[in-house]
């Protein structure tokens, strides 16, 4: 007989209040922890989860309290997904990779604009997607095995 | 959100006392900073030594702080944790920055 594959799903929703986003970090430090990863991934993941529902809260809702912010995590075989739904504003451009700056000019550092670039070094995928007046960022990290000395 | 300063002689110490510098703070540590800076603090030392986590918001709240300065003082960092150093590493933050291991360190390099 076949066994399926172990997949667990947990469900997080919060309002969109950037104080509660340490909550959803803290579930997603919890659910990384469980995966046998090193400690610098799961404070990446926590990171990266934290940087999407911040994105949410501050643009897809303007920063406006009283929205919902769904955080969907799946662990399946080898690899983490997580989505960050909002029904807000969507984001017309999603560039995780473009952040450039040059460091010796400190008047012209950026201030913002940093968290999907931040996102995009992170995670091994991300996929925005907006339809029916929902949008998801889907991310996805793929959990090697840690190497077991012989 | 709670922070601690101290004047050794031009350099004005900055300790942030809480855990996290995030989105949910980055407008008040950014508030702080810039009150710092009109008095004429010029040469801010930022201990985040007890800071677990930072953001990418709470980052530009340090960047801004730093562009408030107009070219005309500096910033150093002392204390970052691995996790805080990722987030500066990422984002090339580490080469803007002076960053020390501890405000000991930081000190010397100064005197």
């Amino acid at each position: 007989m076949k066994i399926a594959p172990e997949k667990r799903t947990v469900t997080i929703r919060i309002e969109s209040n950037l104080e509660d986003v340490a909550l959803v970090g803290a579930v997603a430090r919890m659910l990384a922890s469980r995966l046998s990863l090193a400690e610098a991934d799961i404070g990446d993941i926590e990171l990266a989860v934290s940087e999407a529902v911040n994105n949410a809260i501050l643009h897809a809702y303007r920063d406006e309290p009283g929205h919902l912010v769904e955080v969907k995590f799946t662990q399946q075989e080898d690899e983490l997904t997580i989505d960050v739904c909002d029904q807000g504003r969507p984001m017309t451009n999603f560039e995780p990779t473009a952040f450039g700056y040059d460091s010796a000019d400190p008047l012209r550092l950026p201030e913002r604009g940093m968290g999907l670039f931040i996102i995009g070094e992170i995670m091994d995928e991300a996929v925005y997607r907006s339809s029916r007046a929902k949008n998801v960022l889907t991310m996805t990290r793929r959990i090697k095995p840690r190497r077991v000395a012989p | 959100m709670q922070i601690e300063e101290k004047k050794l002689g031009n350099l004005l110490v900055v300790t942030i006392l809480d855990k996290r510098l995030d989105a949910s703070v980055a407008y008040e540590f950014k508030s702080q900073m810039e009150t710092f800076i009109s008095r004429g603090d010029r040469l801010i030392l930022l201990d985040i030594s007890q800071v677990d986590f930072i953001d990418s918001s709470g980052l530009g709240a340090i960047v801004s702080s730093l562009k408030r300065l107009s070219g005309r003082g500096d910033i150093l960092i002392s204390g970052a944790r691995e996790a805080v150093m990722r987030l500066f590493k990422l984002t090339r933050m580490n080469k803007v920055f002076r960053m020390f291991e501890s405000e000991n360190d930081a000190i010397a390099a100064l005197s």
